[in-house]
């Protein structure tokens, strides 16, 4: 009886591992991993564990744009395709504020920075996920903001705007942030 | 080994309450054992659910740590683990197998390898558990959790013991209830053996066992009494019948007695007074010849000589019926007799009377009987007075006395050549009074052989002959060796 | 011897007859006294002239049986006096029933005889008697020790 359950198990196991190998072989080789590399990874987890309230179906896809210079190069081209919540991810640039509604998740980029209170407006009222790496991002209304501590990368939140935004942030992402503006 | 300690000899209750004791164990401990092993089934099954719960909690906990890789915080979250004390180990890997974080220094509880397929469920005192970590069916990492089973063994120990307690105490309740149901199957048994004994030490038959119900042991008490009633009955019949029978040779020995008594006042009457008429008959016949004889002619004389005669056999025949009465009377005495001089010393008074002697005598030495010397020199003084006279006619008399001997007695054999008799009358041999030879051809009272068969029988002997007409007779005695015999 | 006589004590007729008879045969002038029973006998012995008749007496002949006292009273009688208890006394009987002859013994016959049932043997027996009794034997009478 206990063998057989054993057997089962063993045979699971065999299988998850299957599955996991081929993703944890990308990961392994990534090892040593660019600044941006690790950016566009976390990128990718915020759509993971942010809710959008008033979500749009799941056929439309999730856009990601990323705005002004983009620093990312072509890191966040594997990003296109894959999913979250259901929905899949497509990346665009636009290269002005105007152009930049129908994005759900905005990367700022270092180059906005002057423009950044307009950006954030119509960002939070169009009910983006910002996201940028520009110092203080989050306290000057920004969502989600890298920062560097040595040479490990963790980010902030502003709870906040995230509400103006109309967006709820898992509570697990939330204790993984470096700091909370609530 | 001890008698007493074997089963045969246990007491029915002892047997019993030790049956009923023996079942009612069996099924405790069966019932225990049941509730233990189901006990520990459900636990485990608790356990292991309780595990999951836990497995799965922080499986969706740790989900985003490791997604960002955040270690600090994984170790945060596997260290809230602290306060289940069961959980020995928990170790958390990234979806490629590699170990983040784990609970306690892996050198304590190992975290598994995972390069290997680590064995999962229960072990000998441990229960390891993995759980896959995965957000929208992607598979971040693994939970490991390994739970000592302490609290499951304390859980089941005090569970047995609970079940032992309360079992012990059950058959302790059982076996005062046992002892008071006994009665009922063993009382009616030893109220019929303490009966049976009773009777048998009392020889009462009066005594009845109690009879209770009418299942088989009813019955059987009722059996029982129906049996000792039957043996009652013909004890009472026995005992009856045995007074009856007390009483009938009471009768007979006071008539045997009086009977006796009779013959004694008849036998003297006979002696004394019938001698007596006789004894003037002959003493006048005598006187007449003596004094009167020149008055009497020929005719007269030889008249006086029969009546003279006549009575002198009616003497003889007197002598002979008091022989044989007294020999009838007298009590038997058991004592050695050397038959041989006994026989001799006849022989010797026979040849000093009669006046030719035998030719030829011949008696076998050293001849042993045991009796009473006097009535058996009576019987055999008869038997060699017969081979006298019957051999009497022949030129050459040959009496021949001889004996055999063996462990019930001895055969003595007397015999002669002389006339014999005819066995057509052997019957009548031994009855008094009868004769199988007329007076002109032997002389005789008709009571020797009577008296000869009266002797023997009264020593538990037989007395039996054998005879070819003119050829001789013999006669057999067989003595046995002591009197009470037969 | 002729002095002495001899007393016979005998029932039956036939035998007091034949008795004398035999005496007289034995001893031709020996004086017999014949008494019927055992009471007469007693009285003879015991009575008025009884010690004249017992100076005289040399035996006694005894019946065994007599009517009203037997012989056993009579012999018992003169054994207990010391007046006749010198006396010879001969049972006489016709039976040879052991148990009264012991008795008779016991109380202190001097003889017994059988009376037989041929006469001329009887006379004999009653010949060596007298002879024995009144000739041989000398008993020491009562009387004559009186006398001196």
């Amino acid at each position: 009886m206990r063998t057989r359950i054993r057997r089962c198990l063993l045979n699971l196991w065999k299988g998850l591992l299957a599955i996991t190998l081929c993703v944890g072989l990308s990961q392994v080789q990534a090892s040593v991993r660019s600044e941006y590399e690790v950016k566009a990874a976390f990128l990718y987890n915020f759509t993971r564990f942010i809710n959008w309230n008033q979500p749009p179906s799941e056929d439309t896809p999730l856009t990601v744009c990323v705005l002004g210079d983009d620093p990312f190069e072509d890191l966040l081209d594997p990003l296109v395709g894959r999913k979250a919540h259901g929905r899949v991810l497509q990346l665009r640039t636009p290269s002005e504020q105007t152009e930049m509604s129908g994005c759900h998740v905005l990367f700022v980029s270092e180059s906005e920075r002057f423009n950044l209170r307009a950006i954030l407006e119509q960002a939070t009222r169009q009910g983006m996920l910002t996201i940028s790496d520009i110092p203080d991002f989050t306290r000057h209304g920004g969502i989600v903001g890298y920062v560097k501590q040595g040479n490990v990368i963790r980010f902030e939140i502003n709870l906040l705007a995230a509400g103006e935004a109309g967006l709820t942030i898992n509570s697990r992402l939330l204790e993984l942030a470096a700091k909370v503006i609530r | 080994m001890n008698d007493q300690l074997r089963w045969r000899y246990w007491p029915i209750r002892l047997k019993l309450l030790f049956l009923t004791m023996l079942v009612s164990t069996l099924g405790i401990a069966l019932v225990c054992v049941s509730l233990i092993v189901l006990e520990n089934r459900t636990y485990r099954n608790q356990m292991e659910s309780e595990l999951h719960v836990i497995a799965s909690i922080l499986a969706e906990q740790s989900a985003a740590a490791l997604l960002f890789e955040d270690r600090e915080q994984l170790r945060s979250i596997s260290s809230s683990l602290r306060q289940i004390e069961t959980i020995t180990q928990a170790c958390v890997f990234d979806a490629a197998g590699m170990l983040l974080t784990s609970l306690n220094e892996p050198d304590k509880v190992t975290c598994p390898d995972l390069s290997t397929a680590p064995v999962m469920g229960f072990e000998a005192n441990a229960y390891k558990l993995m759980v896959p970590v995965t957000l929208d069916q992607e598979v971040l990492g693994y939970i490991y959790l390994n739970s000592h089973l302490k609290v499951l063994r304390a859980h089941i120990q005090s569970f047995v013991m609970a079940a032992v307690g309360i079992g012990l105490l059950i058959q302790l309740l059982l076996l005062f209830v046992a002892y008071k149901l006994q009665r009922i199957v063993s009382h009616p048994i030893l109220a019929l053996s303490d009966t049976a004994e009773q009777i048998a030490i009392e020889h009462d038959y009066s005594i009845r066992a109690p009879v209770s119900g009418h299942d088989e042991l009813g019955r059987l008490s009722a059996t029982f009494n129906d049996m000792i009633s039957t043996i009652q009955l013909q004890n009472r019949r026995i005992l009856e019948s045995r007074d009856s029978l007390e009483r009938k040779v009471e009768e007979r020995t006071a008539q045997l007695s009086l009977a006796n008594r009779e013959l004694e006042a008849f036998s003297y009457s006979v002696s004394h007074d019938l001698r007596q008429p006789l004894r003037a008959i002959e003493g006048f016949s005598q006187a007449l010849e003596e004094d009167c004889e020149e008055n009497l002619n020929d005719l007269g004389k030889d008249y006086l000589r029969r009546v003279r005669a006549a009575s002198v056999r009616m003497s003889n025949l007197i002598d002979g019926l008091l022989v044989l009465s007294r020999v009838s009377r007298q009590t038997v005495e058991a004592e050695p007799v050397d038959l041989t001089s006994l026989l001799q010393e006849i022989c010797d008074e026979l040849c000093s009377i009669g006046d030719r002697p035998p030719t030829e005598i011949h008696i076998q030495p050293d001849m042993a009987v045991t009796g009473d010397s006097r009535m058996l020199r009576v019987a055999f003084q008869n038997l060699l007075e017969n081979a006298w006279k019957y051999s009497s006619k022949k030129d050459r008399r040959r009496i021949e006395v001889t004996s055999t001997s063996d462990s019930a007695g001895a055969v003595v054999k007397v015999q002669d050549n002389g006339a014999g008799f005819d066995m057509k009358y052997v019957e009548k041999l031994f009855v008094a009074f009868n004769r199988l030879h007329t007076p002109s051809e032997f002389g005789g009272t008709g009571i020797g052989l009577a008296t000869v068969y009266r002797v023997i029988r009264r020593h538990h002997g037989e007395v039996w002959a054998e005879s070819e007409l003119g050829k001789g007779a013999t006669f057999y005695v067989k003595l046995p060796h002591s009197a009470e015999q037969r | 011897m002729e002095g002495y006589s001899i007393l016979v004590v005998e029932d039956n007729p036939d035998d007091q007859v034949l008795t004398v008879r035999a005496l007289k045969n034995a001893s031709k002038n020996c004086q017999i006294v014949v008494l019927e029973d055992g009471q007469a006998a007693i009285d003879y012995l015991f009575g008025n002239g009884a010690d004249e008749a017992l100076n005289k007496l040399g035996v006694v002949l005894l019946d065994l049986k007599l009517p009203r006292v037997n012989g056993l009273e009579v012999l018992n009688k003169i054994r207990s006096s010391p007046r006749t208890n010198w006396l010879p006394v001969i049972m006489v009987t016709s039976s040879d029933e052991p148990g009264e002859l012991l008795e008779a013994y016991r109380l202190g016959a001097n003889s017994y005889i059988n009376k037989p049932i041929n006469l001329r043997e009887f006379t004999d027996q009653m010949n060596v008697l007298a002879r024995y009794w009144l000739q041989v034997n000398k008993v020491p009478r009562a009387g004559s020790v009186r006398k001196v």
